[in-house]
């Protein structure tokens, strides 16, 4: 019983590994832009998809990550400097560019893709089981949560530590103020929407490598994604980790004692915090 | 920031509405003038499927039976050109509606087909229920389609989810000699029926239990917290996964994952370890048992020809899915082919599709039953299997010939015990009705290709 219950914590962790690389780039560019990505499941699934073809072709799963990462990184790039930068500051034009954006993305999934549940085949040597206390559990879920820990440390070290992480923390505070100060707070918008776009693509890959990607599997992602930043506080990093966690956990606990309300149990701490702390747990009254 | 919020809110559900309104175009070949009343000498067939969603795979496999279907008639049947027209419904049951409507509506089509799960069969079935549309279903195997909610325009060739899981759950209790199985399974009509089927007849050949756990299907996509609640220590011979398509893609994977797959057997409903989602699983299940009307290494000229036939077509092997499709097809076509073209008269339609000779079907002789216009056919026990190049496939075992919807019990008996649900049958064995428990048994199992 105990042996479950360790299982269920690891499932939940391994769960709120895949939500935090999804919501923190999402909370981030939030945070800043004001501008809500619901592209951002669309950028997720044709991460993963590029990964799976990378990983068809070469078999290297590390570089499937990276070639994921970095071109989703690249399309975020090429959107926000053609298209998302002229209609900066109107939100229904920005949201609705983004929503066209995840049109475009999953029919492009649907002709270059199968149309069918596919995975990425992570090689043993990433996913060996690993024995810890007694409990045997595959590594690459292991390899997951190291792999989020360290995306939670890189954005903490990138926010509070460095000068552009300053420049953003002061946007998210006072955009105006910001740029009167003479920082290019385009430039900042452009590399914290890469950074978003990257982080999605790498939920992507890491998401369609412990799960799998279907054509349609995009608005589920967003809606998960939604949920953690609202619950989190939308534009806030420790917000991000804490929900991510207890919504990871909620997943677990509930698909082992509740699986038929298994979807709607995560959906009863996003009520709660509308209805109590509309900011979310971390958010700030703006 | 409260105001943003519910901006963000209605903007979300705002795009999921026109999600669901525009669809995902392109799927199929653009319908010939939608709106224009059917040309002389040319009959519209509508085709509603689920082409994206959880359940794709089987979506795109059974478009690309029916397309070969008509391609080798060359659309034509009777002296008339056949038009298809194809929906996708995103496997979602509004949909199904609009679209049927749609093509009932605005295209006037003569004849309804497709259809991939149970739910949206079902919903289908409904809203043509006065339309005096022949409808044929496809993939869609909820009994209660050719039962409870039959309507003389419903013509099933295919299957029900209980059909062949009923001798699948009896050849365990009698040839396996199990007595309890753990079902883990999507909690909606079709793994309902096929849980139904499997408990009935794992309890009339002896089993004591079916433990069941149920969770709605696509909600969850990390099974391991399920996985990891199987209670290994009291007993139970095998976990039986009751869905198909992404769920099982997920679950079993995560199953071997866990190392489970060396603590207890798997077993699996009839899409289970359906391709193409099989090509996702890993080897390791080899060895899995699951029942189907299809096997992959079935050799009999009629599927050798069919397979080699949707082989160059689309490129790779038949599922269970596109032989369906394609079964149904040749039925509608030959019906139309027998009336020479003149489809007026629907319930003549209908009576004819019902005469159409089915024993050169790919999976094994067809007769349908003229009360109910379900199948009757032969159901396969099947293991998953390495071929020599790798890949897995479903290798029949064992044949049961001429299984019905209604199994070996009395039709009346039958249809006067609950609908299969969540919560019916029980799980366990003492709390069945004796009358079906007491049916004769009918099956013969002969083994695979004999």
């Amino acid at each position: 019983m105990e042996l479950k219950f360790t299982i269920l914590i690891l499932n939940g962790l391994t769960q709120a590994a895949i939500l935090f690389v999804l919501g923190s780039g999402l909370t981030l560019a939030f945070g800043l832009m004001r501008v809500v990505n619901l592209g951002h499941g669309a950028f997720y699934m044709l991460g993963g998809y590029l990964g799976w073809s990378v990983v068809k072709a070469t078999g290297n799963w590390p570089l499937a990550l990276i070639v994921g990462g970095l071109a989703i990184a690249l399309l975020g790039l090429l959107f926000e400097k053609t298209m998302l930068g002229r209609v900066r500051g109107r939100d229904l034009p920005e949201t609705l560019l983004t929503v066209a954006l995840s049109m475009i993305i999953s029919d492009i999934c649907l002709i270059f893709w199968a149309r069918t549940a596919i995975t990425l085949n992570v090689p043993q040597y990433l996913n060996p089981p690993i024995t810890l206390l007694g409990l045997t559990y595959p590594g690459f879920r292991y390899l997951m949560m190291a792999i989020s820990i360290f995306i939670a440390v890189s954005l903490w070290v990138i926010l509070y530590k460095t000068n552009l992480g300053r420049a953003v923390r002061a946007g998210v505070d006072d955009r105006e103020t910001v740029s009167a100060l003479g920082i290019n707070i385009n430039k900042i918008y452009s590399i914290v929407f890469v950074l978003s776009a990257l982080l999605a693509g790498l939920a992507g890959v890491l998401g369609g490598s412990y799960l799998q990607l279907s054509p349609g599997g995009d608005t589920t992602i967003l809606t998960l994604s939604l949920v953690v930043i609202i619950v989190g506080g939308m534009g806030s990093l420790l917000g991000a980790v804490v929900s991510s966690i207890i919504l990871g956990q909620i997943m677990s606990f509930g698909l082992a004692f509740a699986p038929q309300y298994s979807y709607f149990l995560i959906f009863i701490p996003m009520a709660l915090v509308l209805a109590l702390r509309p900011q979310g747990l971390f958010g700030r009254q703006i | 920031m409260m105001k943003k919020l519910l901006l963000i809110v209605t903007i979300v559900m705002i795009t999921s509405m026109l999600l669901s309104a525009c669809g995902v175009p392109a799927v199929a070949p653009a319908p010939a003038e939608p709106a224009a009343p059917a040309a002389v000498g040319e009959i519209k067939i509508g085709m509603i499927s689920a082409f994206t969603g959880l359940f794709s795979g089987f979506g795109e496999m059974q478009k690309q039976g029916a397309v070969l279907a008509l391609e080798e008639a060359n659309y034509m049947a009777g002296g008339k050109k056949i038009v298809l027209i194809m929906e996708d419904d995103q496997l979602d049951n509004e949909q199904a509606i609009t679209k049927s409507k749609k093509l009932v509506e605005q295209d006037k089509i003569d004849i309804l087909t497709g259809m991939v799960s149970g739910d949206e069969g079902l919903a289908v079935a409904d809203y043509m229920k006065d339309k005096n549309i022949p409808v044929i279903p496809m993939y869609s195997a909820s009994e209660d389609i050719t039962m409870r909610e039959f309507h003389p325009m419903i013509v099933r060739t295919t299957w029900t989810g209980a059909q062949s899981m009923d001798v699948f759950g009896y050849w365990l209790a009698t040839q396996k000699g199990w007595k309890k199985v753990y079902q883990i399974g999507e909690d909606y009509s079709y793994p309902w029926n096929q849980g139904g089927g499997f408990m009935r007849g794992f309890c009339r050949g002896g089993g004591e239990e079916v433990t069941s756990v149920w969770s709605p299907p696509g909600s969850t996509s990390d099974f391991s917290s399920m996985i990891a609640s199987i209670p290994l220590d009291q007993g139970y011979d095998a976990v039986l996964y009751n869905g198909g398509g992404g769920d099982a893609v997920n679950f079993v994977k995560q199953f071997v994952e866990l190392g489970y797959h060396k603590k207890i057997a798997l077993i699996g409903q009839s899409n289970t370890f359906e391709k193409p989602d099989l090509d996702a699983l890993p080897a390791d299940i080899v060895g899995a048992y699951s029942p189907h009307h299809t096997a992959d290494d079935l050799n009999t000229p009629e599927w050798n020809t069919f397979k080699e036939a949707f082989n160059k077509r689309w490129g790779r092997n038949p599922s269970a899915a596109s032989e369906f499709a394609y079964s149904s097809m040749r039925v509608i076509l030959r019906a139309i082919d027998a009336l020479n073209g003149d489809i007026s008269d629907k319930t003549a339609l209908v009576d004819a599709m019902l005469k159409v000779d089915m024993t050169d079907d790919p999976r094994g002789p067809v007769s349908l039953d003229p009360k109910f216009h379900a199948a009757i056919g032969n159901v396969y026990i099947r293991e998953v299997s390495k071929a020599e190049d790798g890949t897995l496939y479903n290798k029949g075992i064992w044949t049961v010939k001429n299984v019905s919807q209604f199994g070996p019990y009395d039709p009346d008996t039958y249809l006067k015990q609950p609908i299969d649900g969540n919560t019916y049958p029980p799980q366990k064995c003492s709390d069945f009705p004796p009358e079906m428990l007491e049916a004769a048994n009918i099956y013969e199992f002969v083994e695979f290709g004999k």
